[in-house]
């Protein structure tokens, strides 16, 4: 419901998963079974970077699809507060995160 | 500790794991792989490690949603089985009748394809799944099976002076050559319990995926209904 929250706080920008980890609290052995979970039930879409830092592999980003955006309304009208208590750290990895072309 | 391993291992052992995973869920391995590069400490390396473990034990896609809807067509089953139950000891033990009766008997078979439909007509909700009404309606038979199965072995264990008066067990109990009722009782419901179990998982297979059939002809019609109201 955590991550469901926060990908609907903003839905039409991808998220990488370090910073889903740092908006919820929780660690990657957990965060990215609930991920699979979602993409599996179609309510998560991913992409992969398109412009990774030089001397980087490019990362996997993630935002809700239709499905995912609906379910969150529903189970979560209040998902904006997730964003609104996110630690200072998180809305500084979140700038200049590249947005994947055609997706 | 794998909070002390150094990124080349944590990055073969992610690598690792992504080779374990089914083809379809490989790229969530490349993802963890290439986060690895970005993780700035080694407890941050050895959690992207333990999450590409549990991706890997996750069980395929298909599976989950299957195992969804059998559960939930299980437990229908089971509180469905509820006055099934109660009617089984009513009749054997309570009100015990010298002869079989028919009527009583098609109403509990009725009664048991009407709970296998609604078990189909669940799993329809449950999961998109084309199989899984089938699946459910296997999953919801097993456990009616399981449940009436064990109810006559208690009844029958339970009020063996009273059950063992029935024709049909009197009968059964003299072609046996056993000495026992109770031996002869038990080891007929051992007998019977797989072909009973078999029966039911295969008509829960067929009035399953019939329920699922009903329930989304009704939905469609009721949401026409709903879109054109008659006038």
């Amino acid at each position: 419901m955590k991550v469901l929250s926060a990908l609907a706080a903003d839905p039409a920008r991808w998220r990488y998963g370090y910073e889903l980890g740092t908006e919820t609290g929780l660690k990657a052995g957990s965060l990215y079974p609930i991920l699979v979970r979602l993409a599996d039930r179609g309510l998560l879409e991913a992409s992969w970077e398109e412009s990774p830092p030089p001397g980087r592999p490019a990362r996997h980003l993630y935002r809700l699809t239709a499905d995912g955006r609906e379910l969150a309304a529903a189970a979560a009208p209040a998902a904006l507060t997730v964003r609104r208590t996110a630690p200072a750290r998180a809305a500084r990895g979140r700038r200049g995160i590249p947005q994947p072309g055609g997706s | 500790m794998a909070s002390d391993a150094p990124a080349g291992i944590t990055r073969w052992l992610v690598a690792l794991l992504t080779a374990a995973m089914p083809a379809s869920r490989r790229h969530w391995g490349r993802a963890m792989s290439a986060e690895l590069a970005y993780a700035r400490s080694r407890s941050e390396r050895a959690r992207l490690a333990l999450g590409a473990a549990r991706v890997a034990l996750l069980p395929p896609p298909g599976v989950a949603d299957y195992r969804r809807a059998a559960s939930r067509s299980a437990a229908l089953a089971a509180i469905a089985y509820v006055p099934l139950g109660v009617g089984l000891y009513l009749a054997n033990a309570v009100f015990p009748s010298p002869q079989d009766s028919t009527a009583g008997d098609l109403a509990m078979d009725a009664y048991l394809l009407v709970a296998l439909m609604a078990a189909g007509a669940l799993a329809r909700r449950a999961s998109a799944r084309p199989g899984a009404p089938v699946i459910a309606g296997i999953a919801a038979g097993l456990v009616l099976a399981v449940l009436g199965m064990a109810t006559l072995a208690a009844i029958d264990n339970s009020f063996l002076s009273i059950v063992s008066h029935q024709p049909g067990k009197i009968g059964g109990f003299r072609a046996s050559g056993m000495t026992s009722m109770r031996a002869y009782i038990n080891s007929y419901l051992e007998a019977t319990a797989p072909g009973v179990a078999i029966v039911l998982a295969i008509a829960g297979a067929i009035f399953g995926a019939i329920g699922a059939a009903v329930a989304q002809e009704a939905a469609s019609t009721w949401s026409h209904l709903r879109r054109h109201p008659r006038r």
